[in-house]
């Protein structure tokens, strides 16, 4: 798989609220500051879990353990730069 | 059930070949129990779609062994009841078929085990078999299921309605549960370790029991049912409460029917899947109920794996079975107890002692909780 | 035929939920990981919890009386496992049929015992059965019984889209029917308030109807 360009924010703020309905859910500003879980969009260790499947499945980027998953699951922008840290 | 005994004794694990689950296929010879001749003809029928009829087959094969060694009335009749716990149903058959509808639109087949797909199929086939047009239940509430359905059948023989009840719990494996299973991260390629600081998940298992219960009075027992307890955590659709606190209720319940403190228990057969979460919160809730009593805990999911909705049934069986031999069993696995949990006597070897009272706990999917207490049958009231 | 009078039960509230019936805004908000069948337990239960008291919701025991349970789900689940090659998580948890009556139990903190019953056309008559032993054991005091289908959609769109044309119309009719979602509220009888005294038992829906006379 040959990814050339960097993913978007908007790219992944979309991922994120198609895998998990967020459609009526969400604030109505998405920014790299926007935690996932706690205190921002509350999400909890299913959705977490829902987002591991969508990453791997969108981008083949496997999240290997709990500890990675916090430090990726923080903010949107965390998950961005892991993301893009791939390409 | 014999068999399973041993391995547990032995510490003898079916889970060997990497993939987390049971290994053997069961198949099933029948048991040495007398047959009717239409029964025989009835079985071969069934086994010649061995994919559409195994869950079917193991709950005959069980139901029958439980029926026609109790040396009177061999077969369910007018006083009986019946109940079957299962999630899985039918599943591993039309899930195949739904796949290769999918992936080679296979259409034919998926419309002919499709029909297969609602669960009071199976129930029905069943009491067909069995002669049997009597009230039954079909419980598929998740993992605590058959553990349910045992505390409705005390229940119902106790309100007069019925005067016994045969239980049954049948799971089979599917890739539906497998996969799913995966996605959660719970399950171990290894065998799992119960309450071990190092346990990483849960192993899979498929199983068929069978408990024929009946008024105390009527017929010699191996054991009495002398307190249950159900309640629901309300909390997560997957995760147990904190602290296990539903689970406590439920315990507390049995305990309350069976007029029983916590520290009179001679033995805690625990869930203990080898889950993160549920060891956690199941070792907190055992905590703060017994204080500083030293009850021992044990889990066999080691050996036999987690059966889903069976595994109330099949655990409760071999616990019966174990205290009659006056054994309170290992937990294979467990190696170094948790730091972070409790310091509660989980039981790592084979232990001879008498058991008089047994608590057999049990947590499903969508916060359900059961109990059961039971007392040996060699200790009257 | 079975009467209720043996079962000893008291109808304390009912209610009758079908989708022609706009779907209450306040409780879409707990909707974003609901399943269709768990839209329509909440929608048809909230009528007759709103009434009860945080305490007694409690206590309250709960069983469901469903013939397709959570199918849909378990097809939408393998559906995208069998296509894409990856399970997801969420869909997983759905599929099990009590994931329907455990998402009603956290949404109203319902802590009793809680039943899942799937068991074709009897499934109604268990549920009654079920909720009168519980009753008269004291196993609980009130029991919500729910009984509705959403039958697997998932895989008929796809399937009729693909299959023979010949074999499509047979296979559709069987997800049409649809039926309302029906509860009632239950509790021991009272003397001399028998239910079903003159009729034999039809549905868990028939018996709402009747209670709330439409």
């Amino acid at each position: 798989m040959a990814k050339s360009k960097s993913v978007s924010l908007s790219e992944v703020a979309e991922l994120v609220v198609q895998s998990l309905n967020l459609q009526n859910f969400k604030p109505a500003v998405l920014n790299e500051q926007t935690i996932l879980t706690q205190g921002g969009l509350e999400l909890d260790s299913v959705d977490i879990l829902e987002l591991v499947v969508a990453v791997e499945r969108t981008y083949g980027i496997r999240i290997n353990s709990a500890e990675e998953g916090r430090q990726v699951f923080e903010n949107l922008g965390t998950l961005l730069a892991r993301i893009n840290a791939q390409h | 059930m014999e068999k399973l005994l041993e391995a547990c004794i032995a510490g003898r694990s079916g889970i060997r070949d990497g993939t987390g689950r049971v290994d053997d296929s069961l198949w099933l010879p029948f048991p040495d129990i007398s047959l009717r001749d239409e029964e025989f003809s009835q079985l071969d029928f069934l086994r010649k779609d061995l994919q559409r009829n195994r869950a079917l087959l193991m709950l005959i094969h069980v139901a029958l062994q439980a029926l026609r060694t109790e040396s009177s009335r061999d077969a369910l009749g007018e006083r009986d009841g019946l109940i079957v716990a299962t999630t899985t149903s039918r599943l591993a058959n039309w899930e195949q078929a739904y796949r290769g509808f999918i992936q080679h639109q296979a259409a034919e087949d998926f419309l002919l085990r499709f029909g297969d797909r609602q669960s009071g199929l199976l129930l029905q086939e069943l009491s067909n078999f069995l002669k049997f047009r009597g009230p039954s239940f079909l419980v598929v509430s998740a993992c605590a299921a058959q553990l349910q359905a045992i505390s409705i059948a005390h229940q119902w023989i106790h309100s007069g309605q019925v005067d016994r009840c045969l239980v049954l719990g049948c799971e089979t494996m599917s890739e539906m549960t497998q996969e799913g299973f995966r996605s959660f991260q719970l399950t171990s390629f290894q065998v799992s370790r119960p309450f071990d600081q190092e346990r990483d998940g849960i192993n899979l298992s498929e199983a068929a029991s069978a408990l024929l219960m009946s008024r105390s009075s009527d017929v010699p027992s191996i054991a009495k049912i002398v307190g249950v307890g159900l309640s629901s955590d309300a909390y997560h659709m997957t995760s147990p409460s904190p602290e296990g606190v539903g689970l406590g209720i439920a315990v507390k319940e049995a305990l309350l029917r069976a007029q029983l403190e916590a520290s009179q228990l001679d033995w805690i057969h625990a869930h203990g899947t080898g889950s993160r979460h549920n060891d956690a919160a199941e070792a907190a809730m055992l905590s703060s109920l017994l204080g500083g009593s030293k009850v021992p805990i044990t889990s066999t999911k080691p050996i036999h794996g987690h059966a889903l909705a069976c595994s109330g049934g099949l655990e409760a069986a071999l616990c019966i079975e174990a205290m009659n031999r006056g054994m309170v069993l290992p937990t294979l696995g467990l190696k170094t107890p948790d730091p972070t949990l409790p310091a509660l006597n989980f039981s790592k070897q084979l232990q001879k002692r008498s058991i008089r009272y047994l608590l057999k706990t049990c947590l499903g999917f969508g916060g359900v909780n059961a109990a059961l207490v039971l007392r040996n049958h060699e200790f009257t009231d | 035929m079975n009467s209720l009078i043996e079962l000893h039960l008291h109808i304390l509230d009912a209610a009758i939920y079908s989708e022609s019936e706009a779907a209450s805004p306040q409780l879409a908000s707990a909707f974003r990981k609901a399943t269709p069948a768990m839209q329509m337990i909440c929608t048809v239960a909230d009528k007759i919890l709103q009434k009860r008291t945080n305490e007694a919701r409690k206590n309250l025991a709960s069983i469901l009386a469903t013939e397709d349970g959570e199918l849909d789900s378990s097809l939408s689940f393998l559906r995208g496992f069998y296509e894409e090659g990856y399970p997801r998580p969420i869909q997983f948890q759905n599929s099990l049929h009590h994931a329907t009556l455990g998402f009603l139990g956290i949404q109203y903190g319902l802590q009793g015992a809680s039943v899942t019953l799937s068991q074709g056309k009897g499934s109604d008559l268990a549920a009654l059965r079920l909720a009168s032993i519980w009753l008269k054991s004291g196993q609980a005091r009130e029991v919500l019984v729910c009984s509705l289908d959403f039958p697997p959609h998932t895989g008929v769109e796809h399937f009729i889209k693909i299959a023979e044309p010949m074999l499509a119309p047979q296979f559709q009719a069987l997800f049409e029917k649809r039926r309302p979602a029906s509860a009632l509220l239950l509790t021991k009888e009272l003397s001399n308030q028998a239910l079903g005294k003159e009729t034999a038992f039809e549905s868990i829906e028939a018996l709402a109807r009747a209670y709330l006379s439409i």
